[in-house]
């Protein structure tokens, strides 16, 4: 039975190691206010995998996620993508980083409602200087390969949840994005959307060859990961083998 | 839960503990405070005229040129000075027999005696009393009570004379003071109540639409709020009752604030003496106080009971809403377009129905149909505009925000309707300003005038004493003395041209430029394109020109001029036609036409501009002596104060529309916080979010505020009369200015909501539902 | 699951009486059911043999003898082995995995670790599952589902239980 181990990097070393990963957060902290929310959190991710963060409500899993995608800026600690340090780069060149080389689902949200389901998929590649023509005829595209092709002209709120979901995930893929940071993509949805959501994320990343952080407090959409990492009280935990 | 229960919680709600309430509950309150504060003033406008035309009644005489039978009367006449800037009245009195006695005075002042207002008084007891003491000449007796005085600050003086003195002057007989019906009901003037009716309502229309995005902001969050407890399990009559409560203490808040806001206003109608008004007499009837204090809060709750049917329906319905497309845009386009045709129709076949009340409710309703039809139509020609834009641009920002304005016809509205209000209202406010400036004629003689030039006006021609007494002022000049008057097509009364005269030598002194081309003997034809003098005048013809001091015509052979120059003289109001000097002209025209103006160049010094007042105080033919300022004043044609009143309103209520811009403009970006913050997550620039906020309030102010101006132009050009049309252009510097204040305001509120944006994308509005 | 390693973990904390054991067992771990007199002493004779524990002390008296019995050296170890091995996901899992949360409190041991261990389990098995449910027949991803919601129920156990770790041992150490 493979061991279920998570590394766990501090200092030096671990920088060393974080060279040859996609994607690293080493010895991460982050505080809102009175609250911190990390305290020390690290996690690496190798180029293709699924890695879930699980934890429960409170643990700091989407402050860990905002942080290696670059949205936001730990307080302590460093994060690196393909071996260069991304947390001191000025707002503007992060928010580069994230539309060129990043996709994004969350739980709620995040569809804008006042373009139809085919202009909220095309945002990344207008995003990425596509013109409309084009990234348009690339979205019709990826809506159709994943059967949501006469969703194309409704709008969010004319979709179900798992609907609005499906075109997320649409819209993450894309620009074909080396990561992919999906936090709770199912926690409004029921069990068969969250299956479909899930099997349509993996897939798509799959093929695309995208790695995905998946945040979730949920062990069945945990169990679509490579390995899960476990975060309590804003720090990452190690499991030791079994004797 | 109880009743008692149900308010306490009900205000907790609304004086809240977070921020966003507090906020709410204070932005509501201020803006119902502002309207109560207008439409209390407007109720008290009326009343306040009238309070004034009573004070005005009590001081009317009854006067005839010559005596009467009546054995008792008073001699009377006056002889205005001015001092300071400030009128000062001097009225000269002489009884005959147990002569009527003038409101406020004991008894009348004889010879050497004066009776003075309690203003005047203290200027006499000041340093600058001495200035004074020539013009008045007389010991003070008395002073004039409150029932003679029309304003309290007037400087008012009754001159005791000898009937020997006053009966070679000009003067009325006056048999009695007061008017003839007691308790005189006063009508005011329709003139008056028409601009009340359209300036409250021009002004009350943006406070309106403040209120209405005061109330709608956070509207949603309250909603939710609400509905929560609705889940909770209150029923719902008690959200409908808890909604009640906290909208009827903002706006009882309000009220009271709105009142006490009149009561501090009210204090500045004592600044102005011409106005007459005192602050006591703005009081608004006692119905429209109980109607206001008890009908706004009471209509905020029926609104705020009505308003949330939709949560009590179900708690859940206000979770997932629709967008709205924008329906009204057809009934809108009609109104317009019967709004505008009503105004053409006006424009073309309708003018000089005359003052009637038919009249007015005509123009009213196309006042109002073009206004709602502005509103309505507005908001949909924004969004047109934004489909055009989201057809051409590349640019993301501006394509977001395009796409939000064709999806979302409420935006459009919300950021339009208050901006378009102002500026179609205070366009047509600055057009008939314009108007009004227009009529009153072209040029201001004070305009041409050195800043030390004093201006001495009278009506009859033997001046010598009067330059005598000028020379012998310290500080007093070179003096350049100009006859004018006009000339009229001999055997008619059709006026041709004017004509003055004087000496170009002397003019250097007292102008700030000399005209053009006057040299000793020189003749000059003044021909402006407005009036196009040489299409009436032929040099050759005879005309006649009427002398002021004397009714015969005296005939005169039109002069050929020397240079013909397409400007207007100014020096004395504004003359278009013959301009000829002294030497030029034949010496019976300088026999009989009278010195009607005489300007003196002086040291500057207000010191010395008493000390020739004083000069003249009694020197035949008391003349009015000005200082260039006070002539600009008396130019002005309207009345100061309603005019800076009018401006006031129209920049009061920008401001109002600037607010509430802001408002709506803040609170759309509050109201769209997620699917913001997805989007700067996934990695659109600041900026572009930024561009899409511009797009989304500028595009449909733009779109709305040009439309406003040219309906303002459109309105101001055909209800204004045919026979003195103002030129179109002349509207567009001051329509134009309201349009680009109202653009600026745009953008200073998109400015203004950047941070609230830049908050608003933090992650953190990613998790919370 | 076989009685014999709960004895074990009852005589850790020193030897007992037969009854004993037994009253002690029916408090702590007897929930669904009692144990038998008779399946104590073969089981208590059983471990005697293979030397996890000894027998200490005999007091004659009425009734079968009062045996006392110890854990040996070697008992302690095959204990402590047991304890920290992660279970197979098995039917008799729930029972196996409580006992053994409570053994590992009351006897000090770290239960964070034990649970971590177990989550890090299921969710291997959980993944076998779940891949395999790709292009699977219908009839095969119904049951792989069911045995995924099965796992998960666990897993929240799991966590439920690690948020209460610090009380349970209060409780435990005063029972």
């Amino acid at each position: 039975m493979p061991d279920a181990t998570t590394t766990t990097q501090v200092g030096a070393a671990g920088r060393a190691l974080s060279t040859h990963r996609l994607l690293a957060g080493v010895e991460l902290h982050r505080t809102f206010g009175k609250n911190e929310a990390l305290r020390g959190a690290s996690i690496t991710v190798e180029a293709g995998e699924i890695v879930a963060v699980m934890g429960p409500s409170g643990s700091g899993k989407s402050t860990l996620l905002h942080c290696l995608a670059g949205i936001l800026r730990p307080d302590a600690g460093e994060v690196h993508y393909e071996g260069r340090r991304i947390d001191d780069l000025s707002e503007a060149r992060r928010s580069e980083l994230r539309r060129e080389r990043f996709g994004f689902v969350f739980q709620f949200g995040q569809l804008v409602p006042d373009l139809t389901a085919l202009e909220n998929v095309s945002l990344p590649l207008r995003l990425a200087g596509v013109k409309r023509a084009e990234a348009a005829r690339r979205s019709n595209a990826w809506l159709e390969r994943m059967d949501l092709a006469e969703l194309a002209s409704s709008h969010p709120s004319d979709l179900s949840g798992g609907e609005a979901q499906r075109v997320a995930v649409a819209r993450a893929m894309v620009a074909e994005p080396r990561v992919i940071f999906a936090d709770e993509p199912t926690g409004s949805l029921d069990s068969l959307n969250g299956e479909m959501v899930m099997d349509l994320l993996v897939a798509a990343a799959r093929q695309g060859g995208a790695a995905v952080v998946l945040v979730t407090h949920e062990p069945r959409v945990a169990a679509h990961a490579d390995r899960e990492v476990v975060i309590r009280d804003g720090r990452t935990v190690t499991t030791p083998t079994a004797a | 839960m109880r009743s008692a229960g149900l308010f306490g919680l009900g205000l907790k709600l609304a004086l809240g503990s977070d921020r966003g309430a507090k906020l709410r509950f204070a932005l509501m309150a201020a803006s119902i405070a502002v309207g109560v504060a207008v439409i209390v003033g407007a109720f008290s406008v009326i009343p306040a005229i009238q309070a004034r035309d009573a004070r005005v009644a009590g001081l009317e005489y009854f006067a005839t040129d010559g005596p009467t039978d009546a054995p008792d009367q008073l001699i009377l006449t006056e002889r205005d000075s001015w001092f300071g800037g400030q009128m000062l009245q001097r009225l000269l009195v002489a009884p005959i027999g147990d002569a009527p006695v003038p409101p406020g005075l004991e008894r009348l002042p004889g010879p050497g005696e004066v009776v003075v207002s309690p203003a005047l008084r203290v200027l006499l007891q000041g340093p600058q009393g001495a200035l004074l003491d020539d013009r008045l000449r007389g010991r003070v007796v008395g002073i004039i009570g409150a029932s003679g005085l029309l304003h309290p600050d007037e400087l008012t003086a009754y001159l005791g004379v000898r009937r020997g003195e006053i009966e070679e002057i000009e003067r009325s007989y006056v048999t009695g003071f007061g008017t003839l019906e007691e308790n005189a009901d006063f009508p005011v003037h329709e003139a008056v109540l028409q601009s009340v009716i359209f300036g409250s309502a021009g002004v009350l229309l943006p406070v309106l639409v403040f209120v209405w995005t005061a109330t709608r902001l956070s509207a949603g969050l309250r909603e939710t709020r609400l509905a929560a407890i609705r889940l909770a399990g209150a029923t719902p009559r008690q959200v409908r009752l808890l909604s009640a409560v906290e909208s009827g203490l903002a706006a009882f808040a309000g009220t009271l604030l709105g009142f006490g806001l009149f009561l501090a206003a009210r204090q500045l109608l004592a600044l102005s003496v011409e106005l007459g008004l005192e602050p006591s007499d703005a009081v608004p009837p006692l119905a429209a106080i109980l109607g206001i204090g008890i009908g706004i809060p009471v209509l905020a709750v029926v609104v705020a009971w009505l308003a949330l049917r939709r949560i009590t329906r179900s708690p859940l319905s206000v979770v997932r809403r629709a967008p709205i497309r924008s329906r009204i845009a057809a009934p809108a386009a009609v109104a317009l377009a019967v709004g505008i045709s009503q105004w053409l129709l006006v424009a073309w076949a309708l003018r000089g129905l005359g003052d009637s009340w038919s009249w007015i409710a005509f123009i009213l309703g196309a006042w109002v149909l073009t206004a709602l039809g502005l509103l309505g139509l507005a908001p949909w020609i924004g969004t047109r505009a934004a489909g055009w834009i989201t057809r051409r641009t590349e640019s993301l920002g501006a394509w977001l925000g395009a796409r939000r304005l064709e999806t979302d016809g409420r935006t459009a509205a919300r950021v339009s309707t208050a901006t378009v209000a102002v500026v179609f209202a205070a366009g047509v406010a600055a057009g008939y300003i314009v108007y009004f400036d227009g009529t009153a004629g072209g040029l201001r003689a004070s305009a041409s005038l050195r800043p030390e030039t004093i201006v001495v006006d009278s009506w009859r021609g033997d001046v010598g004493q009067v330059l005598d007494e000028i020379a012998a002022v310290d500080g007093a000049g070179q003096t350049a003395a100009l006859r004018t008057t006009h000339l009229v097509e001999a055997g008619t009364q059709n006026y041709l041209a004017g004509i003055t005269i004087f000496s170009c030598r002397d003019l250097p002194s007292v102008l700030l430029a000399a005209p053009p081309n006057c040299d000793t003997g020189a003749i000059l034809l003044h021909n402006p394109e407005e009036s196009n003098v040489l299409a009436r005048v032929y040099p050759g013809d005879l005309a006649t020109f009427v002398p002021y001091s004397d009714s015969q015509y005296i005939p005169f052979p039109i002069p050929v001029p020397d240079r013909v120059l397409s400007t207007e003289f100014s020096a004395d109001n504004g003359y278009d036609g013959y301009v000829i000097d002294e030497a030029a002209a034949p010496e019976e025209l300088l026999r009989v036409m009278p010195v009607t103006r005489i300007l003196v160049a002086t040291d500057g010094r207000d010191q010395t501009v008493e000390e020739i007042r004083e000069a003249v105080a009694w020197t035949e033919p008391f003349p009015t002596v000005l200082t260039r300022s006070e002539l600009a004043l008396g130019e002005e044609g309207g009345s100061v104060p309603i005019r800076f009143a009018i401006e006031l309103g129209t920049y009061f209520a920008l401001a109002v529309a600037a607010a509430s811009l802001l408002v709506s403009t803040v609170g759309a970006v509050q109201e769209r916080r997620k699917p913001l913050a997805a989007l700067a997550a996934l990695g659109v620039p600041v900026g572009a979010l930024r561009r899409s906020v511009l797009v989304q309030t500028m595009a449909p102010l733009v779109a709305g505020v040009v439309l406003a101006g040219v309906a303002a132009a459109v309105v101001v050009l055909s209800s204004t009369p045919e026979s003195r049309p103002i030129p179109w252009s002349s509207l567009i510097a001051p329509i134009g200015r309201f349009v680009a204040l109202a653009v600026m305001a745009g953008l200073v509120a998109s400015a203004l909501a950047f941070p609230s944006l830049r908050r608003g994308i933090r992650p953190g509005a990613l998790h919370h539902e | 699951m076989s009685v014999a390693p709960s004895l074990l973990g009852l005589l850790e904390t020193g030897p007992r009486h037969g009854y004993d054991l037994k009253q002690r067992y029916d408090t702590l771990l007897g929930r669904r059911r009692p144990l038998k007199f008779g399946q104590v002493y073969a089981t208590l004779s059983r471990l005697a043999r293979d030397g996890l524990v000894r027998m200490d002390s005999v007091e004659r008296g009425e009734g079968p003898d009062r045996k006392r019995y110890a854990i040996t050296d070697e008992g302690v170890a095959d204990l402590d082995r047991w304890l920290r091995e992660a279970l197979a996901p098995s039917a008799g899992l729930h029972d196996e995995l409580f006992t053994k949360v409570v053994l590992t409190v009351t006897s000090g041991r770290d239960a964070e670790v034990l649970l971590d261990r177990q989550r890090a389990s299921h969710l291997q098995r959980m993944r076998e599952l779940t891949a395999a449910k790709r292009d699977a027949a219908l009839l095969d991803v119904v049951a792989a589902d069911r045995d995924l919601f099965h796992l998960e129920a666990d897993l929240r156990w799991i966590e439920l239980t690690t948020a209460r770790l610090d009380r349970l041992r209060k409780e435990l150490a005063d029972a």
